[in-house]
């Protein structure tokens, strides 16, 4: 029987006349961690090119390295975008995905046949290739080099002794140039933003630019969550200077439990008004709840009396059913945006429909929207509040649109 | 007077209790006016019974303290007493309100009366002084013996787990064989009128152990992130001993702990392979605080085992956790729920009626009583409707039923 290799390179032979109106999508499933790319998960990968091919709008080949190549005609681009992005959710936790700057290139070569053809060719070539002794142990090498540059794309890895580094670095450096704030924000029928609350929070992206070049600080859950309670006291000592951060609106920050349990936030306390209290939201993630469930009803409980409002942080879809908001005592929920949510199909979409109305609707804030995907999802399942970054860039054409209307105004009046 | 009182208060020698009696002598002259409140702290459940709770729950009578004449004891055995001299009951009823508040999920405030929360001393009284007085000669008397004794695992003798110490610790861990660190415990199905039967037998490394060897002077429990990155890096070490050995050729059921992010590694399919190999039969327990962190993992992790024939259970259930999270959701096989000592006196009839319908709701071939030390446990577990259980006195119950032939 021939193999998808010498089909593949009979194919390509062919397609030299019928270049035009064909493209064709290369995924490197080999890149993949060994763990992804078992058989069964090439094969769902593949499946979701059955309907395509059925339709004769295309043709598949699943290779021996574990690589997919799917050739097909324009005209179908938009579902074959659709697909690709399945896949991708597919593997959404390996690392050659979770590297959003540079995974999704290494990911997916995209290939316009008749513009690319000696690309595509060549790609071709390589594939059908037998390997020979010399070209294993050169693959071998290469294998190295991808995987040295991979490394120090990562960065250093947090380890306790990085952690150590990183921890004294934190506890002299002047962080409040690191503040960023994000707005929670209801958004309306013609996409106008209308901010409810604000996040402050220290920038982890820009943090590793600036202090800890090279040091990848998510590399490790754990060790990154115990660096927080670092970040928890700085931003204690911020907000306790008002000079620093100014209050405008309500305002939400992140703690650990064992932060508010520690004599920093009772100073910290201390500092505010009982007004500014009220208008203080503290985040705490889900996960603490289980460090110490009995330390974490005891400074929720605290906390509230202070007069401070609580929002769990980093709920996901499926830890929604797993925590009542109300038992918890929880003022708001965060939960994160997962285009799951919408491609998981109607009884799953139901499901957390069924959930977030539980929460109650104007409690619940959908959270890391990076696209207009997740306002769409949110309204269609009554969540009303939003945050990410397709909500800043909102927020940044708003006020691009009424500085223009100023503009008008002004030159009309003059 | 008041210097020696404040340098006495910073000097480690002098105890709440001794400065409590020093006042309660000193006001003994003219004692108009005078009242003391005892609040029983102490009979809160266990998760509340920490120094760092009862010092910030002491804090609802910041107020009081700074404003009129009244002063707090945070007593070594967590419970506090407040003195006041003519300060209206309207202003200690509104403290004690902010105090009862901050144990809101416990019965002691939600079910029990008042006065199992707080006891009154009117101090004007000659009766009430003389009691109190008793009280708190022998409560002084208490804390002395307390302070004479080694403090337990945890507490603040040893430092907390920090960065450093962490590193220390992972060099020290390297090389370290963790072989005979190497514990198993069984669990056991009892049933009255039936023969024992053991389910499965769990392989563990002791942490406790393992701290005292590599680190003895460190509170590695005080970090539940840093113990996490130290479970973390045992996993690995354990997979590696317990693929190549132990019960391969055994028939029975063997149960590991492990994060989700081990059993997703490739370090886990070598392990699965030699598993599939010896025909063993494997229970994975997956702490709730680790599948929490990544529930997306962990139901790929559970989809993974569930296909390959493992088994899944959570483990690191409280009574108290219980109240919050239905850990039905998330499909297990098993669910360990730990016992300890204080449930005995703590639970409130409604909770225990609670945990019984939990029992039932989950089945009760699902639920597994651990860290049973003693026959009350059983009973108490039997009692809620759990008829598995794992522990040191379950290790003495399966060699004693052993050599009976009951097993």
């Amino acid at each position: 029987m021939a193999s998808q290799e010498d089909l593949l390179q009979d194919y390509v032979r062919r397609l030299e006349k019928h270049k035009a109106g064909r493209r064709a999508a290369y995924l490197r499933l080999s890149g993949l961690r060994p763990f992804n790319r078992r058989p069964h998960h090439v094969r769902i990968a593949a499946e979701n090119f059955d309907a395509l091919v059925k339709d004769v709008k295309g043709q598949l080949f699943s290779l021996k390295n574990a690589d997919l190549l799917f050739v097909y005609l324009n005209e179908v681009q938009s579902d074959v975008e659709v697909a690709v992005q399945k896949i991708r959710y597919l593997f959404s936790d390996d690392p050659l995905l979770t590297r959003e700057d540079r995974g999704a290139e290494k990911f997916i070569t995209w290939f316009d046949v008749e513009a690319d053809f000696d690309a595509l060719l060549q790609l071709t070539r390589e594939l059908t290739r037998e390997p020979d002794e010399d070209e294993t142990s050169a693959a071998a090498s290469d294998e190295s080099r991808a995987a040295i540059q991979e490394r120090q794309a990562r960065g250093v890895p947090l380890t306790p002794e990085v952690l150590t580094r990183v921890e004294s670095a934190l506890s002299r450096a002047d962080l409040s140039n690191l503040v960023r704030r994000q707005y929670v924000c209801g958004v309306t029928a013609k996409d106008v933003p209308e901010p409810a609350f604000s996040e402050l929070f220290i920038s982890i992206h820009d943090l590793r630019q600036t202090l800890l070049p090279g040091v990848n600080l998510a590399a490790n859950r754990w060790l990154f969550q115990h660096l927080t309670q670092t970040l928890d006291r700085r931003m204690l000592a911020m907000l306790s200077k008002t000079d620093q951060i100014t209050f405008s609106g309500e305002v939400s920050f992140n703690m650990n439990v064992a932060t508010i349990l520690s004599p920093e936030f009772l100073v910290f306390d201390d500092s505010i008004t009982a007004s500014q209290r009220g208008a203080l939201i503290v985040e705490i993630d889900k996960t603490d709840i289980f460090a110490d469930l009995g330390a974490f009803l005891f400074a929720r409980n605290f906390v509230r009396q202070r007069g401070y409002q609580i929002c769990i942080d980093g709920m996901t879809y499926q830890t929604l059913p797993l925590l009542d908001r109300e038992r918890l005592g929880a003022d708001f929920i965060k939960l994160v945006w997962d285009p799951e949510m919408v491609d998981g199909g109607d009884a799953l979409k139901e499901q957390v429909h069924a959930m977030v109305r539980r929460a109650g609707q104007s409690r619940v804030v959908l959270c890391r929207c990076g696209n207009r995907e997740a306002i769409d999802f949110g309204h269609s399942i009554g969540i009303q509040f939003f945050q990410g970054r397709y909500i800043e860039n909102l927020i940044a054409e708003d006020n691009r649109r009424r500085e223009l209307l100023r503009l008008k105004r002004r030159i009309e009046r003059s | 007077m008041a210097d020696t009182q404040a340098s006495a208060r910073t000097g480690p020698a002098v105890s709440e209790e001794t400065l409590l009696l020093e006042e309660l002598r000193r006001i003994g002259y003219s004692r108009g006016g005078c009242f003391a409140v005892y609040f029983h702290l102490s009979k809160l459940q266990a998760p509340y019974r920490k120094p760092k709770i009862t010092r910030i729950a002491a804090r609802s009578f910041d107020g009081l303290v700074a404003n009129h004449s009244a002063s707090l004891y945070i007593l070594s055995n967590a419970n506090l007493v407040l003195i006041c001299r003519d300060v209206g009951i309207e202003y200690i009823d509104a403290a004690i309100f902010k105090l009862r508040a901050l144990f809101t999920d416990d019965p002691l405030t939600s079910d029990g009366a008042d006065t199992d929360f707080a006891t009154w001393y009117d101090l004007s009284s000659t009766a009430d002084y003389a009691e109190f007085e008793q009280m708190a000669i022998t409560l002084e008397a208490e804390s002395q013996q307390r302070s004479g004794i080694a403090r337990p695992r945890g507490d603040e003798t040893a430092a907390p787990i920090d960065a450093v110490a962490l590193g220390q610790m992972e060099r020290r861990l390297q090389s370290l064989q963790i072989t005979d660190l190497l514990c198993q415990q069984p669990a056991v199905d009892i049933r009255s009128g039936k023969k024992g039967e053991v389910l499965f037998t769990e392989y563990f490394v002791s942490m406790a152990d393992l701290a005292k060897r590599v680190a003895s002077d460190i509170d590695l429990f005080a970090s539940p992130w840093l113990f996490n990155y130290v479970t973390d890096f045992l996993d690995r070490r354990m997979l590696a001993i317990l693929g190549r050995t132990r019960f391969k050729t055994r028939g029975e059921s063997v149960s590991l702990n492990l994060h989700v992010a081990t059993v997703l590694s490739p370090e886990f399919e070598i392990f699965d392979q030699q598993v599939q190999a010896g025909g063993g039969k494997v229970i994975v327990e997956f702490q709730m605080i680790d599948i929490i962190s990544d529930m997306g993992a962990f139901g790929r992790a559970r989809q993974w085992l569930h296909d390959r024939d493992y088994q899944v259970l959570i483990d690191g259930m409280y009574p108290l956790t219980l109240q919050y999270v239905d850990p039905g959701i998330l499909e297990p096989d098993l669910v360990k729920i730990a016992w300890s000592p204080d449930l005995l006196e703590d639970m409130s009839a409604a909770q225990i009626e609670e945990l019984k319908d939990m029992v039932r709701y989950l089945g009760p071939s699902k639920v597994v009583l651990s860290r049973v030390e003693t026959q009350d446990a059983v009973r108490w577990g039997l009692n809620v409707g759990i008829h598995r259980f794992q522990g040191f006195f379950v290790d003495k119950l399966v060699e004693a039923m052993t050599a009976k032939g009951l097993i």
